[in-house]
């Protein structure tokens, strides 16, 4: 194996790499760089909230803290390995520089290496960062712990998880394109990662752990949790490396942490090699074979989905062409194209199902609460209703740019097509808006009924969250399909397309509306309150009704604003187009 | 059918397209040559509407284009673009492709269908018309841009490097398609590197460099032009020896 030749390889990602960052401007970085610090600052202070709890619990502490340590290694370890599997078949199989790179002078084994170290830095590092913060949270929850501890366990974790999962992932995939066809093995890895890890979700949800830490159950669960022997995965490598990390935060190096290390290392390094020889032996034979298949339209689960839905796609088929034939020619030409993109396009497919499920769990978890079960008073009840708008608006958000904000940047090179048609371009954009705004007010209107009806909210906490779910889902779907539009993203999958800048900036700017409209609204939740208590309307002062007009004004401003503006810079980003983008 | 007068592209200091000026004639082949970075896609661009002259005026079929967005809208109906790289929409399948584009020309699709119906033979890709375009090699893409491109019937055909991507055999089909709609009084704008493709199809070429027009004749006249000023026979030598003199030319 070639080291130098590893690296010349690698290095054409370096590079495109840097020039990315480079093309993109001090500001953006700015805000990326702000917005990222932000999300891993708040997963530091939850985690370390949630240390600060458990250290006031002295008689389970040290063991409770194990076992998350342990759990958190476990957990992360098979994210990895999964992740590892999925993206290994696009590296080594589906990236776009291979028959370059296949037609070089270079050895299967080099390139297979090269491969694997970006599958590792792709499928590894996110997750790690996030690993290394939930770290620095347990260490600075030991007393004996410092500085020092924390960047040695680090030291001891990286070489772990950036090698082992990867090598179990890429081996896996090696030997299924071996004996499956590559693109129907790809496929059926996704489905099986997804229901797994919905059926995780829903398993540990159906545990209802919160049961566990009741303030009535604490004491029985302490004695449980002393006394019994939990198991702890002691012939799983992920505890290995718990085991270690641990012995660093309680200074207790010795025989056990020496012997978990060198189980830990000498399995990575075998897997490794395995791994290795492996794909020297089978890699370039698995690449030709995907190099020959078709891509099927008639796939693996379409044809499970044809046998089961056939019946409903008919009928569904016949109410949609009746209101096709509802709009003009060119604008149902336009929407059947872009539903038909939607459906067809695996990622959004499967985002719209992990979306679902999240919603279902959401609702589940209201059953569940004091305030479902009316056990709480009503102006508590009420001012859970009234935090519940803003979730509502959080959840739309999140589907929002997921869903809308692609938009454009799915049509991206194609928009020459549209553009040097005869249609109008904004009856084009209003034609997205809406077909876009319509299914989301329909969810976004039952999230927010539902979840009103299972806390049984007062009739004014009721149309309140009703009127505001739909002027937020008016906004919300505004700002993000036009923001998709002002910062297109067209060398990118769907997939990660809302994490671009735009994505980032759509996201911040949708929630702190939110939140404003929501600040701003309970001047109206204070009069409800105190008319409840024999203030009537006519009590309240000058200053008050002010304030009440003021609140008012200031959404209504806050939302045309919002309204007009992305829609201005949208409409003139999409006339010059091709002026600021060479396709 | 089309005329060009002054038209300049600028991007900041760097000038794109500098006050360039010519006329096609209906039942015109017009080939537009240049080597790479002269402007020819730039000029497309602004006569297709893509991009916005920093000068000059675009007239089609006595449309002025840049007068308002109204007349760029009944220009485009007869106009059929086809690009250097055929990106198009990859989840939907040939027919639907076929389908959209007439729906955003407002054409009838039983009409049109048949028309497809034919290119699509033509080109030999009609059993692969129901197969999802991700599935799709490039010429096959290529093809049926050309086949879209055509089904609205367009009088004003504007083709960015047409041969990309295409076998022999297509090329001629390309070839006999053009002749066919220049028959019909159609008028095809021809952008190509191909120069052996532009002496065999074109009355008349222009040559861009640099973002200016160097020389503007059918290829004939440019040989003379060419014989006359380097004082050399340019007899039996093609349209790539003139090119290469008049670029050198300009360059010097």
């Amino acid at each position: 194996m070639s080291n130098s030749k590893i690296i010349r390889i690698i290095y054409p990602k370096i590079w495109s790499y840097k020039n990315f960052y480079k093309a993109i401007s001090s500001f953006s970085l700015i805000i990326l760089l702000i917005v990222a610090l932000g999300v891993l600052g708040g997963s530091y202070y939850g985690a370390s909230a949630v240390f600060e709890k458990i250290n006031s619990l002295p008689l389970i502490a040290a063991p409770l803290k194990g076992y998350l340590l342990n759990i958190t290694c476990f957990s992360f370890f098979c994210m990895l390995v999964l992740s590892s599997m999925l993206s290994s078949m696009s590296t080594l199989f589906t990236s776009k520089d291979l028959n370059l790179l296949f037609s070089m002078p270079l050895s299967y084994r080099d390139i297979f290496f090269a491969k694997y170290i970006e599958t590792s830095f792709f499928s590894v590092t996110s997750a790690f960062i996030i690993f290394a913060v939930a770290i620095l949270a347990f260490n600075n929850s030991y007393q004996s712990a410092s500085a020092g501890s924390y960047f040695l366990s680090m030291i001891i974790a990286a070489p772990f998880f950036y090698g082992l999962p990867v090598a179990i992932g890429c081996f896996i995939s090696l030997i299924v394109s071996k004996f499956f066809p590559v693109n129907q093995a790809r496929k059926v890895m996704y489905y099986l990662a997804i229901f797994f890890f919905i059926f995780l979700i829903v398993m540990l949800r159906a545990l209802e752990p919160e049961k566990l830490l009741s303030v009535e159950k604490i004491e029985a669960f302490a004695n449980f949790l002393l006394s019994s022997n939990v198991p702890r995965f002691e012939y799983f490598p992920s505890s290995w490396i718990a085991s270690a990390i641990e012995s660093i935060f309680k200074a207790d190096i010795g025989r056990f942490f020496y012997l978990n290390l060198t189980a830990s290392y000498f399995l990575t390094f075998f897997s490794l090699f395995l791994c290795v020889i492996t794909a020297s032996y089978i890699y370039h034979e698995c690449y030709l074979k995907y190099q020959q298949e078709q891509e099927s339209e008639n796939g693996i689960e379409s044809k499970i989905l044809k046998i089961i839905f056939d019946p409903v796609f008919n009928l569904a088929s016949r109410v949609y062409s009746v209101f096709l034939k509802m709009l003009s020619r060119d604008l149902a030409c336009v929407l059947d194209k872009d539903i038909k993109t939607f459906f067809r396009t695996q990622t959004l497919m499967v985002q719209c199902f992990m979306m679902i499920v999240v919603t279902v769990f959401y609702l589940y978890n209201i059953t569940l609460m004091p305030v479902a079960t009316k056990t709480l008073p009503a102006d508590i009840i009420d001012m859970f209703s009234f935090g519940n708008i803003g979730v509502v608006a959080l959840i739309v958000t999140s589907y929002a740019i997921r869903f809308i904000f692609p938009v454009f940047s799915i049509e991206g090179k194609a928009f020459y097509i549209v553009k040097t048609s005869p249609i109008d371009i904004k009856k084009y954009m209003r034609l997205k808006f809406y077909s876009n705004l319509f299914p989301m007010s329909f969810f976004a209107l039952v999230l927010c009924v539902l979840s009103n009806y299972f806390m049984s909210s007062r009739p004014l906490i009721f149309m309140l969250s009703i009127c505001d779910t739909v002027l937020f889902t008016y906004f919300i779907c505004h700002f993000n399909l036009y923001l998709g539009i002002i910062f297109p993203v067209l060398d990118a999958s769907v997939s990660e397309i809302p994490a671009s800048f735009g994505g980032f900036i759509s996201m911040i700017i949708c929630a702190a509306y939110a939140w404003i409209v929501l600040i701003l609204e309970a001047v109206i939740m204070y009069f409800e309150f105190f008319s409840r208590y024999n203030f009537s309307f006519s009590t309240f002062n000058l200053w008050e009704y002010l304030a009440l007009f003021i609140s008012v004004t200031t959404v209504a401003a806050f939302t045309i604003i919002g309204y007009k503006y992305p829609r201005k810079l949208a409409f003139e980003k999409m006339t010059n187009f091709y002026e600021e983008i060479r396709l | 059918m089309l005329k060009v007068s002054g038209l300049t592209k600028k991007y900041g200091d760097f000038t794109a397209v500098d006050d360039i000026s010519f006329e096609i004639k209906r039942g015109e082949i017009f080939g537009f040559l240049g080597p790479n970075g002269a402007g020819k896609t730039t000029t497309i661009k602004m006569i297709t509407g893509l991009l916005r002259p920093s000068a000059g005026g675009i007239v089609l079929n006595g449309l002025d284009l840049l007068k308002s967005e109204d007349n760029f809208k009944s220009a485009r109906k007869t106009m059929g673009y086809i690009p250097d790289s055929p990106n198009i929409y990859e989840k939907l399948t040939g027919w639907e492709f076929l389908n959209f584009v007439c729906g955003i020309f407002d054409c009838d699709w039983e009409e049109s269908k048949a028309l497809a119906l034919e290119y699509l033979k033509r080109f030999n890709i009609l059993k692969d018309a129901g197969s999802l375009i991700e599935t799709y090699s490039h010429g096959m893409r290529q093809k049926l841009v050309f086949t879209s491109a055509l089904i609205h019937k367009p009088e004003f055909i504007i083709v960015d490097e047409p041969m990309i991507g295409l076998d022999p055999k297509n090329v001629r089909v390309v070839k006999e398609i053009f002749r066919e709609i220049a028959t019909n009084g159609g008028t095809v704008f021809l952008s190509t590197h191909t120069l052996s493709v532009a002496e065999e199809m074109c009355s008349r070429v222009a040559i861009i460099f640099h973002g200016k027009i160097i020389a503007l004749d059918s290829v004939e006249n440019l040989k003379k032009c060419v014989e006359f000023k380097n004082e050399e026979n340019f007899a039996g030598k093609n349209l790539e020896e003139v090119f290469l003199a008049l670029t050198k030319e300009s360059d010097e």
